[in-house]
């Protein structure tokens, strides 16, 4: 027989994990949600009980500690979406998918909580909902990213859904740092929204541990959920691999 | 070579569906009507300076041009679609990336047609002109289409096949897009009220870098977007 | 010993949830008829589809001889795969100037002509593919694909809108492509005018080859392709 090129290989759900690491995963979850409830419940004693109000806005600053730390989370969620994707084309294993999966929808409950909770704090302090500026702008469109990730998953043609929406989330997670240097470009769009960071605007000891502990907890809350949506999205594909 | 002669014989035939079908240019002039009409009226209506209604001029005009090409190319893949001859072009041995090629220069051209037609409405229904700036607008226009096009071509073949693709593709492409937006009507601006279009505009660069990106992009991701 | 084409092995698919193909093997070698079996939902379609690269299988490798890889595969199913606003000729020229084979451009665009000819479709060359019948618009659709010289022909039901005449000289092309080296895998129900032409007979059935007339090891059943043609209505009846 003359030998042949090989052409294609079919791709399944990803082999099985070693089996030291598949008996302690159960412990290892079980350990990781305690950590990530743990610093939640920490970040809701600081922000409800220890901080005390800022001098000038009042209590409704206290958003701030929830809402900096989502959208940093926002950003590793994109990450994860242009990661998936990426290796996703690149291997065509189903497990990238469901990461990229996992990042979208997770991308999408975070941009929203981001937008929800400046939206809350911008109506006493701006005495509006929304101001045409620059991180409300650019996140206003990242939310529209994650939306129309979320559509294409929902709507789009269903044999092909895993490597078009790879294909959305490598342009999606490209726009993105577009979007942001753009905005930037807009000289008369006034930066209203605080850059307490930049400034250095904490100056009270509680505020920084407060921020601290809120971005550390969102960003593993994200980490956390993406990775039991893609532990989900895994067990529906070998679930229809046995069917 | 070629691949060449593949772009150039499959773009001839595209042109000549576009051109024997004839659909695509009657519903960009008739959208335009519609929306110079109403954004005329509306403009009457807040009895706005001419000083504001100049500033408004190049938003609308993009806007209008927005609302076209996303009608206009959401019926880009529906004459492939119909009896799948992307699957068959694919197997005569035509890669991907010339048919990504062929594709968007056809948008390219749909798109310039519908340019045409916008500007020349809304300028006569809005009383603003971009005759004695037709060369700048021209060259800012022609980029922006380009990389309209571009990414246009590429989100239409991934909603070719979906459910209520019509209404999908405008809300995935758009999000996607706004950073052309962004600088059109910057770019516009600085022609409307200085004439002049500074080499060294930073609004300029990122429009070239823009197009730059969505072509290169558009070409590499073509193949997932129709392949399996 | 017939130069190898095309082997699959273990091939598996899924098509909306449903497991369509679950370990499929076959081996295509140069200048056989292969006659695909199955009932409805056997995986037929999807088969070809894998075979022909439009699909990639979920499991399983299929692989390609450096001939096959060269000439190209044609294949011929529901879906015409012409611009429907495009007449005939426009359809089949567009097709012959873009094929990647090695031939001249010229000898190409001569073939489009003897195409048109061969086929019957002269009286319609100048109309338009969507103002024809589903028998003429299969024929366009056949003269598309027999046009080009492939190694590999991948016919789902091709007899299926075309009477009988066109059936005939759809067997009469099949064996001159034969004779020049070529092989074909035919999807069917139509054993009445197409079993003729086939030298070997695969049966799909629950995703998998339950039968192959020359099958090279003892796991399937080998018959010949009368008696898989007699396994496959025995299974249907």
């Amino acid at each position: 027989m003359e030998s042949l090129s090989t052409a294609e290989k079919g791709t399944s759900a990803s082999p099985p994990a070693p089996d030291r690491l598949a008996r302690s995963l159960p412990q290892l979850e079980a350990l990781a949600i305690l950590l990530v409830a743990a610093l939640i419940f920490y970040l809701l004693y600081l922000v409800f009980m220890a901080v005390p109000n800022e001098r000038v806005m009042g209590a409704v600053q206290r958003i701030f500690y929830f809402h900096v730390g989502s959208a940093i989370a926002c950003y590793c969620s994109i990450g994860a979406v242009l990661i998936g994707s990426l290796a996703y084309l690149g291997t065509r294993r189903r497990v990238f998918d469901c990461i990229s999966e996992a990042g979208a929808e997770v991308g999408l409950l975070l941009s929203t909580m981001v937008m929800l909770s400046g939206m809350i704090w911008a109506r006493p302090i701006w005495n509006t909902w929304f101001h045409w500026e620059p991180r409300l702008v650019s996140f206003l469109l990242l939310w529209m990213i994650f939306l129309a990730l979320a559509l294409l998953r929902r709507f789009g043609e269903p044999e092909k859904i895993p490597q078009h929406c790879a294909v959305l989330g490598v342009l999606g997670a490209i726009t993105v740092p577009i979007v942001v240097f753009s905005i930037r470009l807009l000289p008369q769009i006034a930066q209203l929204h605080p850059q307490v960071i930049e400034n250095r605007g904490l100056r009270d000891p509680l505020f920084v541990e407060a921020w601290a502990v809120g971005t550390i907890a969102m960003v593993c809350l994200q980490f956390l959920l993406v990775y039991m949506r893609t532990r989900i999205g895994m067990v529906q594909v070998r679930l229809m691999e046995l069917r | 070579m070629i691949a060449l002669r593949q772009f150039s014989r499959i773009l001839k035939y595209m042109l000549l569906l576009e051109f024997r079908v004839r659909d695509a240019l009657t519903l960009l002039l008739s959208l335009s009507i519609m929306f110079a009409v109403i954004a005329g009226f509306g403009i009457t209506s807040a009895s706005l300076e001419p000083r504001v209604r100049e500033r408004l001029f190049p938003a609308l005009l993009w806007l209008c041009f927005m609302v076209n090409a996303a009608v206009a190319l959401g019926r880009s893949f529906e004459y492939e679609s119909e009896h799948k001859v992307l699957d068959g072009l694919l197997l005569a041995g035509v890669p991907p990336a010339v048919l990504f090629f062929a594709k968007a220069t056809v948008n390219i051209l749909v798109l310039c047609a519908g340019q045409v037609a916008g500007v020349t409405v809304l300028g006569m229904l809005l009383g603003a002109s971009l005759v004695p700036h037709f060369g700048l607008f021209s060259a800012v226009s022609l980029l922006v289409i380009v990389g309209y096009s571009a990414l246009a071509t590429i989100v239409a073949a991934l909603t070719a096949g979906a459910r209520l693709r019509n209404v999908l593709l405008p809300l995935i492409l758009l999000p996607l897009l706004f950073p052309l937006f962004f600088c059109a009507i910057e770019l516009t601006t600085l022609i409307l009220e200085q004439g002049i279009l500074p080499l060294s505009s930073q609004w300029l660069s990122l429009l070239a870098g823009l197009t730059v990106v969505y072509v290169a992009l558009g070409a590499t991701l073509f193949e997932f977007a129709v392949g399996d | 010993m017939k130069e190898v084409l095309l082997v699959a092995k273990g091939v598996a698919r899924s098509f909306r949830g449903t497991r369509v193909l679950t370990e499929c093997s076959v081996t295509v070698q140069a200048g056989e008829v292969l006659l695909l079996l199955g009932a409805n939902g056997a995986g037929k379609s999807t088969l070809l589809r894998i075979l022909a690269g439009l699909l990639r299988p979920e499991a399983g490798v299929v692989e390609r001889s450096p001939l096959l890889l060269e000439r190209g595969v044609s294949y011929h199913a529901h879906q015409l795969m012409l611009y429907g606003d495009l007449t005939v000729a426009e359809n089949l020229q567009m097709f012959a100037e873009v094929s990647a084979t090695k031939q001249a451009w010229s000898s190409e665009a001569r073939s489009q002509t003897e195409s048109i000819q061969e086929w019957g479709l002269a009286p319609q060359s100048n109309r338009a593919v969507n103002q024809l019948s589903k028998g003429l618009q299969a024929r366009v659709s056949l003269a598309r694909g027999f046009a080009r010289t492939s190694a590999l022909y991948l016919l789902d039901e091709p007899s299926s809108a075309l009477d009988d005449a066109t059936t005939k000289h759809l067997c009469g092309a099949i064996y001159r492509k034969v004779s020049e080296g070529a092989a074909f895998v035919i999807a069917t129900h139509d054993l009445a005018r197409l079993a003729s032409v086939a030298t070997r007979a695969l049966l799909l059935s629950g995703g998998a080859v339950v039968n192959d007339s020359q099958a090279p090891s003892s796991e399937v059943a080998a018959y010949s392709v009368q008696q898989t043609i007699e396994h496959y209505r025995e299974l249907n009846r």
